[in-house]
């Protein structure tokens, strides 16, 4: 039997985390509220946001996943195979593009307790009780997305009826595909959001690296929260330009190396994050926090490069 | 010539109004997550 992996398995391997993994998460963070426990309040924050940045590939997976069992992306009209609604496709689409910019907001909420967390060694109860409340509904969000998505195969549990309306991820697609000055707009606030989260990165990193010997570490943290409202600007925007032309990113290389690199470098900043060693001033900085910062350069570095050649190597565009 | 020119306009109106959206929210996080830290916190 000979080895097929497409985006389709992908999607169908990296869809369960944003349901099962966030109904861990949140429970977990429920018994560290009820157990007055920070520690375990910090690791369902660490998943949580672990879980929002899993989100983007288990979206862009299921652009390829819909080009497999549907037909080419860019041709309207019903799918090749006449047993697969392309309506329900797109519902699913809708209620995931919903839940993933709920997730964002969750995920950067609770980076931040993270952050707060590490600065001042406690997380204060007003941003427990928003992370709590913006859990449950990007919970809601999610459950909706996931009980389409199982719809779509699965005739045998179709109570969905099919909607005439367009759903929302092909209403705000359309709408940034057809109107020029968006995506331009777009564009620009994507490039701002990178520059912050590069400004932050570097200095930091730097920093970290022993260059910047007068600049506290104290003042270069508290830059950090910027970092994470760049890459929460350019998760949006980003996910934005994919639902305008999702046929120019599925299957597109350079496409797939920079969500690679990106969710390295997520995983990178959000070590950065809890990592309590590199914050002493005046003593040495461990080798485990200089391997991050260099990692961190090197994977932004990528990010960019893969995200520059999209028209390029991959032809989008 | 004038669909160009407001094009621009379109487009550095949104670009505007979003950078001022993105100051305000990082001013706002800044204000809030650090409110400990005024109040003596750190």
């Amino acid at each position: 039997m000979a080895f097929d992996f497409s985006a389709a398995h992908l999607h169908l391997l990296l869809n369960h985390f944003p349901t099962i993994g966030f109904i861990i998460a949140v429970g977990l963070f429920v018994i560290a509220v009820a157990a007055k426990s920070d520690h375990l309040k910090v690791g369902s924050l660490v998943t949580m946001v672990g879980i929002a940045l899993i989100t983007i590939p288990v979206f862009a997976t299921g652009g390829g996943a819909q080009a497999q069992i549907c037909g080419p992306l860019d041709v309207p009209g019903p799918c090749e195979n006449t047993a697969i609604s392309r309506t329900l496709i797109e519902m699913h689409e809708g209620a995931a593009f919903l839940s993933m910019y709920f997730m964002f907001l969750s995920g950067g909420l609770a980076w931040l307790g993270l952050w707060q967390y590490r600065r001042f060694k406690r997380i204060p109860t007003w941003n427990t009780v928003l992370v709590l409340a913006l859990a449950f509904v990007t919970l809601a969000t999610v459950t909706q997305a996931a009980n389409l998505g199982g719809e779509i195969s699965h005739p045998e549990i179709r109570i969905t009826q099919e909607s005439t309306e367009p759903p929302l991820g092909r209403v705000v697609g359309t709408f940034i595909a057809t109107t020029t000055w968006t995506f331009a707009a777009t564009e620009t606030l994507h490039m701002i959001g990178l520059t912050l989260i590069i400004g932050v990165v570097l200095l930091i990193d730097l920093k970290v690296l022993g260059f910047l010997p007068g600049v506290p570490y104290a003042t270069l943290d508290r830059l950090l929260p910027w970092a994470i409202l760049g890459f929460g600007l350019n998760a949006m925007t980003g996910m934005l330009f994919f639902v305008a032309a999702p046929h120019q990113y599925v299957g597109n290389p350079s496409f797939n190396w920079k969500l690679i690199f990106l969710m390295a470098a997520g995983l990178n900043m959000l070590l950065f994050t809890f990592d309590q060693t590199w914050i002493r001033e005046g003593q040495t900085t461990p080798a485990y926090s200089k391997a991050l910062a260099v990692t961190a350069l090197v994977l932004w570095v990528g990010v960019m490069f893969f995200g520059s050649m999209l028209p390029f190597l991959g032809q989008a565009f | 010539m004038s669909e160009n020119l407001t094009l621009a306009l379109f487009v550095t109106a949104a670009v505007t109004v979003g950078i001022v959206v993105v100051a305000l929210v990082g001013v706002l996080i800044d204000r809030i997550f650090t409110g400990q830290e005024r109040a003596g916190g750190l």
